[in-house]
């Protein structure tokens, strides 16, 4: 859900972007974070966490808990509050697992 | 790439001593994790009150009073790099900064945290699934990024911080089910426990073993209040832990951290003039305890002075009188007992015997503290 006209702010100009997300197109608007475009669609797990597999998402909002983390453009474990959305952004669940100079094993 | 003084954190209080800084014609360059400068003023849709001179003199907003701070710095030498953080320090005492995509190699003379603050996380079980956020990354949310993030919402904390972003969540048009409050007394003040009578939220306090139920997400929370266990529906849980300054990079830079409460928490010892235990590092805003929004903008200019005379950019005479008019708007506009143990930590933190200038300000008679 957005908030075209906002209470105090007011109306912003309907500023539309597609991204992807699951290979699904997805809606989003200018200026907002990836994590709060998914939010938008209804997607709140963004993830799961890397020992126990357990549902992660958006939680801080300022960069510091990296709960948000998704995969954007073939990049692993980027902060989805911190980044904003682009054009034709490919975004992706987030395993739990990183790969570090592209092994498979995230034990480095 | 070189500077005179290097800004961490473009808040109210990084551009505020971007301002001072800049205006005495030193090199500055402000960077900031976030996308855009503001810091949490950019979320802050409510007017601001307690502002010093000469802000105090309209009215702002919190992204009206972000503009025009940063509107101020355009014609100076001040340059935003938004998105960068310092990851590292190098063997020759310079710093890296990066955002992400990009590592450049910063040597400044002076340097000069605005960090800000965290919101304190309040774990109990069930915390972890998706749905339960900060009160402050729904504010984000709602004012930012112009997402609803759910219908409705029930609020664990009950500070002022909360109440502010309530009454703002429901603006939007959000339901708040609920304040869940651990204390047996609401924290937030009188004004304010009206204000949540007057929403008609319904209010607990005293509550106990709180718990988040789902699977994938928040399906519900249940907690115990008057011995009774109760159990509500809802999407959304919003935990109003509260505030306390960050200093991530005490370690990396060596200066000292001490734990006082009613400054939030960690917290830099620094002198008068918000110099820490390291000559060319000084802690300004939230990160040197935490304030209102004000106390940012007076604080990180009475930095961004030092920093000019320290640099020959501005005389002694001058900086004293300017640092002496900046303390006076603070004991004015600081809640007085954050005031007062300002003063004290400052005290301790000059006991500790470690090179500051001393002025003469705290021996004035027309000032009034402890």
């Amino acid at each position: 859900m957005y908030i075209l006209d906002h209470p105090i702010l007011g109306k912003k100009k309907e500023d539309k972007i597609s991204l992807y997300y699951d290979d699904k197109e997805i809606e989003a608007l200018k200026g907002q974070s990836v994590a709060a475009a998914l939010l938008s669609n209804g997607i709140t797990q963004f993830g799961v966490s890397e020992n126990l597999n357990e549902p992660r998402g958006y939680y801080c909002g300022t960069g510091r808990c990296y709960q948000c983390c998704l995969t954007i453009n073939d990049q692993q474990h980027v902060r989805s509050c911190m980044t904003k959305v682009e054009p034709n952004m490919n975004v992706k669940f987030n395993t739990g697992k990183v790969s570090i100079l592209g092994s498979e094993n995230s034990e480095l | 790439m070189n500077c005179d003084l290097l800004i961490i954190g473009a808040g109210p209080s990084g551009l505020s001593a971007a301002y001072e800084a800049g205006k005495a014609g030193l090199s500055v360059i402000l960077i900031d994790e976030q996308f855009s400068p503001g810091g949490y003023l950019q979320q802050q849709v409510q007017t601001i009150q307690h502002l010093p001179v000469p802000f105090s003199e309209t009215t702002w907003r919190g992204n009206e009073l972000a503009n025009e701070l940063i509107l101020r710095l355009q014609d100076l030498n001040v340059r935003f790099m938004n998105g960068y953080s310092l990851i590292g320090k190098y063997a020759d005492g310079s710093l890296g900064i990066s955002n992400g995509d990009n590592l450049i190699n910063i040597k400044a003379k002076h340097l000069i945290l605005a960090t800000g603050v965290y919101e304190k996380a309040i774990p109990f079980p069930g915390w972890t699934l998706p749905g339960v956020l900060t009160i402050g990354a729904a504010q984000i949310l709602v004012n930012r990024d112009r997402v609803i993030p759910s219908k409705s919402a029930i609020v664990l904390g009950s500070n002022d911080m909360a109440v502010e972003i309530i009454n703002q969540l429901k603006q939007v048009g959000m339901d708040v089910l609920a304040v869940l409050e651990q204390q047996d007394e609401l924290e937030c003040t009188e004004k304010n426990r009206t204000l949540l009578t007057d929403m008609e939220i319904p209010v607990y306090t005293g509550v106990k073993n709180i718990a988040v139920e789902g699977n994938t997400a928040v399906e519900g929370v249940s907690f115990y209040t008057n011995k009774k266990e109760r159990i509500m529906a809802t999407n959304l849980l919003l935990q109003a832990g509260g505030l306390s300054p960050i200093t991530d990079t005490s370690d990396l830079l060596g200066y000292d951290i001490t734990f006082n409460e009613q400054l939030g928490g960690w917290v830099s010892t620094y002198d008068t003039c918000f110099q820490t235990s390291v000559p060319s590092v000084h802690v300004v805003g939230n990160a040197s305890g935490i304030s209102n929004q004000g106390a940012a903008i007076v604080t990180g200019a009475i930095a961004g002075i030092h920093v000019s005379v320290s640099l020959g950019a501005i005389t002694r005479n001058q900086a004293i009188q300017k640092q002496q008019q900046l303390w006076l708007e603070l004991y004015k506009i600081e809640d007085s007992n954050v005031f007062k143990e300002r003063i004290a930590h400052i005290q301790r933190s000059e006991e500790e015997s470690y090179n500051s200038p001393q002025w003469e300000l705290l021996q004035r008679e027309d000032v009034e503290v402890g």
